[in-house]
């Protein structure tokens, strides 16, 4: 362990230095911003794109 | 069971020691693969040889694309998590049975999977869009590997709260430890995503379910495709730590800094994945400009943050030794003669120059477009996952085999020529195929002459002249990553034992003496670098608004 880091671990952490070192925690964070602003709000925005309309879809598959 | 290394002084867990040979060793042999593939690859690209036929091009574009992208870069990673959370940590392998699983999986996707490409049963690309389909033992070897893979994430986190438990380590952990803990949450990112959709993909194939929405399944394959290449990022970023403790015995100048740049890529780096869905119609700007904008740029400030953070600990830590001397003494005096040091500056160099700027000008949705779907995004791909992580990977292999395999490197003046011939060949490479992309020439692409189809185009003649640039240097990088694997291969198997310190070809460096009182900046020269850099990055993106701005007129 370097001088740095001794003298790091003897003062009273932050609050963000005892986030950064939960390593659950930042498990949990990474995962959920990830799911939250990635896949479902992306799922979303597609599974609220309308349905081709049934005469245009034909009209593709002539 | 343990032995004391006599070289480091770690207590190194044999079990432990044991898989990550078997997974260097795996990831060795992926490489292998992937680079034979590209050299076909390039002389099928390269017009007047045109070597493979259009399936067999389509086939080993797959081929390379999974051996190169995913097997190399997570065997190694694996065996990368079980060094930073056993050996670093003094701590005991938590599960030898898993660990065993873990690898088993892990082998059997390699040879399913591959072996199904290879039968001409998976012309799918690396990106399988559905509504192509490859045969079922395809997705399930994907399956079985990304399975074992999120298993060996979960021993990597099952050792660390044991050397928490085992007190080995204290409330932070060391700062390479912690990079690697941001990879594995990245992988557990990575690997869910594959799952999600890697398994109704498969269930599809098998004709249990009747279809995979395609914008679905490219949304969350982006969530596996490019967060994977972030698991590289963070493995790669805190080797150029270790790497710079191992050589001159540099630290971070201030590792709390670091560690918020990794805490920044755990946050926001996998939500870049959205730069892959910048032209499809399903998502809403806003969800594009969020992710690939300003969610993702706290990201790049953390890559900002480790561009800043890695030369000058080594710049801090030269002047230390004495290398005091104007701006740049400590950079001339640096190990150059010691691969491993060679490779990750070379690495970071590359990433940063190539592989950066071009990674925040693709990802925008203007400038994007003027690049979307041609070469120069595999271009991009070399500036970052090869010069970048491939090269790191290289570099410290070179410590790797005398301190895990307890080898001497054989040939080890060709050790030192190797880094550098590797980075000129992808750099070249690189900018070739970036500079061929900007003049329009398509990706995954058989014939870019486009002969004895209904459309012809005429290329701006400057394309022959960076065709005949990139094929030199795909073959210069190809011979270097050859000699590369020659050399781990003939060392590991044939080379002569270490018995203690004195065999060590490679310093191990004490840590620096402390600092001096100093007046101004602790590393002046880090900082003109960076000028540098940011000028740089400043005419590039200038130039590709101007690109963007010249490609229609404005009446």
């Amino acid at each position: 362990m370097s001088e740095q880091e001794q003298d790091q671990d003897q003062k009273p952490a932050s609050g963000l230095q005892v986030v950064m070192n939960d390593v659950m925690l930042l498990l949990f964070l990474g995962v959920t911003i990830y799911a939250i602003f990635y896949i479902i709000w992306g799922i979303m925005e597609i599974a609220t794109v309308p349905n081709i309309p049934e005469s245009v879809k034909q009209s593709i598959l002539k | 069971m343990f032995r004391t290394c006599d070289i480091t002084g770690f207590k190194v867990d044999l079990t432990s020691e044991k898989l990550i040979r078997l997974n260097a060793v795996m990831a060795v042999v992926s490489l292998l693969m992937a680079i034979v593939a590209a050299i076909l690859l390039i002389f099928t690209r390269y017009q007047p040889v045109h070597l493979l036929d259009a399936e067999w091009y389509y086939r080993l574009t797959t081929f390379h694309g999974l051996n190169a992208l995913i097997y190399w870069i997570v065997f190694f990673e694996i065996a990368g998590l079980y060094f930073g959370s056993t050996v670093v940590l003094n701590q005991k392998f938590c599960s030898p049975k898993l660990g065993w699983l873990t690898f088993i999986l892990m082998v059997a996707g390699l040879i399913l999977s591959d072996v199904m490409v290879l039968m001409g049963k998976a012309d799918v690309m690396l990106t399988s869009y559905v509504p192509l389909k490859a045969h079922p033992l395809y997705y399930l070897g994907i399956i079985l590997f990304a399975v074992g893979a999120l298993i060996g994430v979960g021993l990597f986190f099952a050792n660390i709260v044991n050397a928490k438990r085992d007190k080995n380590v204290g409330e932070t952990l060391p700062l390479f430890t912690y990079g690697l803990m941001t990879a594995a949450i990245l992988a557990v990112i990575t690997l869910a995503s594959g799952a999600i959709i890697y398994i109704p993909t498969f269930l599809w194939s098998l004709g249990i379910i009747d279809s995979v929405d395609p914008a679905v399944y490219k949304l969350i394959w982006w969530g596996l495709g490019h967060s994977s290449q972030q698991i590289n990022v963070a493995a790669m970023v805190s080797i150029w730590y270790l790497t710079t403790f191992l050589a001159i015995g540099g630290t971070s100048i201030n590792e709390r800094v670091s560690r918020t740049a990794f805490f920044l890529y755990i946050l926001f780096i996998s939500l870049a994945s959205a730069h892959h869905l910048l032209t499809d119609p399903a998502t809403s700007s806003a969800w594009k400009v969020w992710n690939t904008s300003y969610a993702m740029y706290l990201a790049v400030l953390a890559s900002m943050i480790h561009a800043f953070a890695v030369p000058s600990s080594i710049e801090s830590a030269q002047r230390r030794w004495g290398f005091n001397k104007g701006l740049f003494e400590w950079l001339a005096k640096a190990p150059w003669s010691n691969p491993a040091f060679a490779s990750c500056v070379l690495a970071a160099i590359g990433f940063g120059f190539i592989g950066g700027t071009t990674g925040v000008i693709f990802g925008m949705e203007q400038t994007n477009i003027i690049v979307h779907n041609t070469i120069a995004i595999p271009g991009h791909f070399k500036g970052t996952v090869v010069i970048g992580t491939t090269l790191t990977f290289m570099g410290i292999t070179y410590y790797l085999i005398p301190l895990i395999f307890r080898r001497k490197i054989v040939a080890f003046k060709l050790a030192q020529i190797q880094p550098w011939l590797f980075f000129f060949g992808i750099a070249i490479l690189s900018v070739s195929m970036i500079a061929l992309g900007q003049l329009g020439v398509p990706r995954r692409h058989w014939d870019s002459s486009f002969s004895g189809g209904p459309f012809t185009h005429s290329f701006n003649p400057a394309v022959d002249f960076f065709w005949v640039l990139m094929m030199l240097g795909g073959v210069l990088a190809f011979l270097a990553a050859l000699l590369w694997v020659l050399q781990v291969v003939v060392s590991v198997f044939f080379g002569p034992k270490v018995n203690g310190p004195e065999d060590m070809q490679l310093t191990i460096s004490p840590l620096a003496p402390a600092a001096k009182e100093h007046k101004g900046f602790e590393a002046p020269g880090t900082l003109v670098l960076t000028f540098l850099f940011l000028a740089t990055f400043a005419v590039l993106y200038f130039v590709n608004w101007k690109w963007l701005a010249a490609t229609w007129w404005v009446k």
